[in-house]
């Protein structure tokens, strides 16, 4: 058990450094300041306190989460496998006396670590700056709201993300996609369509934790810990899932050089 | 099959190419040359061994154990891939530290071994650089530490003197020996025939995804019948020596290929052999140099691979 | 090894041969991005488009208020610059990342070729794949609307060419939009993921900020509006524009000529590093 903590832990150090490097990353941070940039220009044309705090409310339910958060995840997200199996760098992982489920999961963990990272100042620089330039405190539960929506969305974006990466190599438009056509669209139509996309829930837990304000402009159609718990179990399932398709995986690329 | 690594009917196929075709061998212990032009399957024959790819069909298997399937045993495995493709944003200690630690070894050892091995292979000095910066010979010698650094029991190496300087592949074929004086077994794969020759006789030759001879370099050499053995000679008086070899039944033909040389082709070596010095002694003959032009692998292997089109 | 791109003076080849030669790589690109999510990104800008100009036809020909503004629906919709952008991505992210990242682009620039042909191959492949996904559609509903007698020639004829000049203009920006991203980057992957990002951010960016501020500048940021505001006011809808149509065709031409421009400095900054 100890030695397979310590191959995971491996894993995970390998995943998180990977990933939080190099250019990508600095355009990834780039983009994640994007909500910030918004609240700062907003204040630079002296926009009302409650104007401010109203904005970065909004735009974390407009444009963070759905966006921003989308972005990131699926580029790091896919990163994990397909960018390793292309390069041909997974055999050093593969042919190691390491398990296949447990790569997946120190992978999965790396690239969750390595998201939050960036999503969360995302989520959360914007409400400081409005708070600071505006001088409105927030209720204590928007900024905690925020934080624990955006950590379950770095979950089970993450997880599903992984599995596309695995299972396809054309993980790039599905991807897009999900995240941009499933995602937005199916929460429009009527009926139960919105109960299967991952949104849905984090809108509910969104809206069923703030009472007020732009954030609980979503339907709360689902109990907060119902949400979670949705949420939460659809990220291990995916990673099961991601566990059982590499453990058949052929990593090797076409023939090139047999 | 009780080899190190065993394959039976092995067969691998890409759409409708077909890597491996029904390929069988047997590598025992000790440094084993798997041999072939490009394109014959070898580094199919590794990914498979690698747990890269899954055979179609046959069975494959390491050690006594599935070659596809992780494992415990995969810690007496090491394989040091063909592709020059590693982790450029790591340095060289963090490479193969962090693949030990994967291995599953707490971190004071695998920094101690990791130390170690980077040392073997002569790359201390640059251990903190990145990746990235290494030239092609320094990759070729960090994928070699990486492969050793857990001291396994059998070694897969998939060409691993391409692209290194002469100097480089002098220091890498005596580690290889130095390994295999270890106790260590090395399958080692090429299509450059003579530096495989220079580290074994023990070989497999693959051709068209088949294995077409394995075993002793010099027995395959001798079983290849169809083939009367090369023999050139010096000799100040080639037309009087060859005046007397002539009348030996088995020299099917002798050729004069330049001033003082002399080509005989006879189907049986250890009867000419055996022979030349008596000849020699009766008739006073002047023979200065007596060489096997066709007992070596690359001659055996293009008699193999013209036999089979 | 490092190559960068070469410079070549005047190339003793007279000028068709230098077009023959960016047809064939044009030839050869369009090929090439034939892939499974470009051509159903394709195909369902086909169906929607076709299906929302033909149901929209009959439902207004059927009440009798059947004018050029008919044919605007698909514009109102979300998908379509959805759509758009899918093909945006599938047909020119990787046209340049990954000629770098699999280091062919060096095959390219050994030939006697200039930088600007290659770019132009490149960004006529690109466009071609938009054009055909946004003026297509539109050119076959009307066809379709006019062999259906649902309205009359000439105002199939003016909504065809609406449908041209708003595809058009689609296709400028958005090849030059691929075309910078893919020059930024080795992998498709980013390069596709940017495209999304920021054209969508700078959609929900603008409209937050101008809703916020009321500025009248601010939405020129965002493409998709300045395509929208452009496309109500060639079709003939009434009402206001969130911008000015003149100024929002001439700000998406600008950026498209300005972000081919940027990629063709990028590719002259470009080193093809080997091992």
């Amino acid at each position: 058990m100890i030695g397979e903590l310590t191959r995971c832990g491996a894993v995970v150090r390998w995943s998180f450094l990977g990933t939080i490097r190099g250019l990508r990353v600095v355009g990834l941070a780039a983009f994640a300041f994007v909500p910030s940039l918004i609240v700062l220009s907003l204040v630079s044309v002296h926009s009302a306190a409650g104007t401010l705090a109203n904005a970065a409310e909004g735009l974390f339910a407009e444009l963070t989460l759905p966006i921003v958060v989308m972005v990131v995840v699926l580029v790091i997200a896919v990163a994990q496998f397909r960018n390793e199996i292309d390069a041909e760098t997974l055999v050093y992982l593969s042919d190691r006396s390491i398990t296949r489920p447990t790569i997946v999961l120190g992978k999965y963990l790396g690239a969750v670590a390595a998201s939050l990272v960036l999503v969360v100042p995302a989520a959360l620089v914007p409400l400081g700056v409005a708070e600071l330039a505006g001088g409105t405190p927030y209720a204590a539960e928007v900024p905690l709201v925020l934080l624990g929506a955006a950590i379950l969305a770095v979950l089970v974006y993450v997880a599903f993300f992984l599995f596309l990466g695995l299972a396809s190599r054309s993980a790039l438009i599905i991807g897009l996609i999900f995240g941009f056509l499933w995602e937005e669209l199916l929460p429009m139509l009527p009926g139960d369509f919105p109960r299967v996309t991952f949104i849905f829930y984090l809108r509910s837990f969104i809206s069923g934790v703030v009472p007020g304000g732009p954030l609980s402009g979503y339907p709360a159609a689902v109990p907060v810990p119902l949400s979670v718990a949705t949420l939460v179990g659809i990220a291990v399932a995916f990673v099961v899932i991601s566990a059982g398709v590499f453990r058949y995986l052929e990593t090797a690329p076409g023939r090139e050089s047999a | 099959m009780t080899g190190v690594v065993d394959a039976e009917e092995v067969t691998k196929r890409y759409g409708e190419v077909l890597g491996l075709n029904g390929f069988t061998a047997s590598f025992g212990p000790g440094i084993t040359g798997l041999v072939g032009p490009n394109g014959a399957g070898k580094s199919t024959l590794f990914r498979l061994l690698a747990g890269q790819l899954h055979a179609d069909a046959g069975t494959l298997t390491l050690l006594g154990y599935p070659a596809w399937g992780q494992g415990g045993f995969r810690r007496r495995v090491g394989y040091c891939p063909e592709h020059n493709a590693l982790f450029d944003w790591m340095t060289g200690e963090d490479f193969v530290t962090t693949l030990l630690r994967v291995d599953g070894f707490p971190r004071s050892e695998a920094r101690e071994r990791a130390a170690r091995a980077i040392a073997t292979v002569g790359l201390t000095e640059v251990r903190h650089r990145r990746l990235r910066t290494y030239s092609k010979g320094m990759r070729q010698r960090i994928k070699l530490a990486q492969c050793i650094a857990h001291d396994p029991e059998l070694i897969l190496l998939d060409e691993p003197l391409n692209g290194v300087d002469p100097l480089g592949r002098a220091a890498l074929t005596s580690l290889m020996r130095e390994l295999h004086a270890a106790g260590r077994h090395l399958i080692v794969s090429s299509h450059v025939l003579y530096e495989v020759e220079r580290l074994t006789e023990q070989i497999v030759m693959v051709s068209n995804g088949r294995a077409i001879a394995q075993g002793d370099l010099h027995r395959i050499r001798e079983l290849i019948d169809a083939r009367p053995h090369v023999i050139d000679l010096e000799s100040p008086d080639p037309r009087g020596l060859a005046r007397l070899l002539g009348a030996w039944d088995h020299v099917v033909s002798i050729e004069f290929p330049a001033p003082g040389r002399l080509r005989v082709r006879s189907r049986s070596p250890e009867e000419f052999y055996r022979s030349l010095p008596e000849l020699v002694t009766r008739e006073r003959l002047d023979v200065q140099a007596v060489h096997s032009a066709d007992d070596n692998l690359d001659a055996v292997f293009r008699y193999l691979s013209e036999g089979l089109r | 090894m490092t190559i960068s791109a070469p410079r070549y003076g005047s190339l003793p080849f007279a000028r068709t041969e230098r077009a023959f030669r960016v047809l064939a790589i044009m030839k050869r690109e369009v090929v090439r991005r034939a892939r499974w999510g470009t051509l159903l990104a394709v195909g369902l800008s086909y169906a929607i488009v076709i299906l929302m100009v033909v149901f929209d036809a009959e439902f207004a020909s059927f009440i009798g208020n059947l004018t050029t503004a008919t044919f605007e629906a698909p514009f109102e919709s979300p998908v379509w610059p959805f759509l758009m952008l899918i093909v945006a991505t599938t047909a020119g992210a990787g046209t340049i990342a990954e000629d770098v990242g699999n280091r062919s682009i060096t095959l390219y620039l050994s030939r006697p070729i200039h930088l600007v042909d290659y770019l132009a191959a490149k960004a006529a492949a690109c466009a071609s794949w938009l054009v055909i996904a946004a003026v297509g559609p539109g050119v076959v509903g009307a066809t379709i609307v006019a062999a259906l007698g649902l309205a009359p020639a000439a105002v199939c004829l003016a909504s065809l060419g609406a449908f041209v000049v708003v595809g058009l203009l689609a296709a400028v920006f958005f090849t030059g939009t691929a075309l910078a991203f893919s020059s930024l980057t080795n992998r498709s992957l980013y390069a596709g993921v940017g495209i999304f990002g920021v054209i969508l951010s700078l959609y929900v960016g603008a409209a937050v900020v101008a809703g916020i501020t009321g500025s009248v500048y601010v939405p020129y940021a965002s493409p998709v509006t300045d395509l929208r505001s452009v496309a109500l006011t060639v079709f003939g809808v009434g009402g206001t524009p969130d911008t000015d149509p003149l100024a929002s065709a001439l700000v998406l031409l600008g950026a498209g000529v300005m972000l081919t421009g940027f990629a063709y400095w990028r590719l002259t900054r470009v080193e093809v590093v080997g091992e």
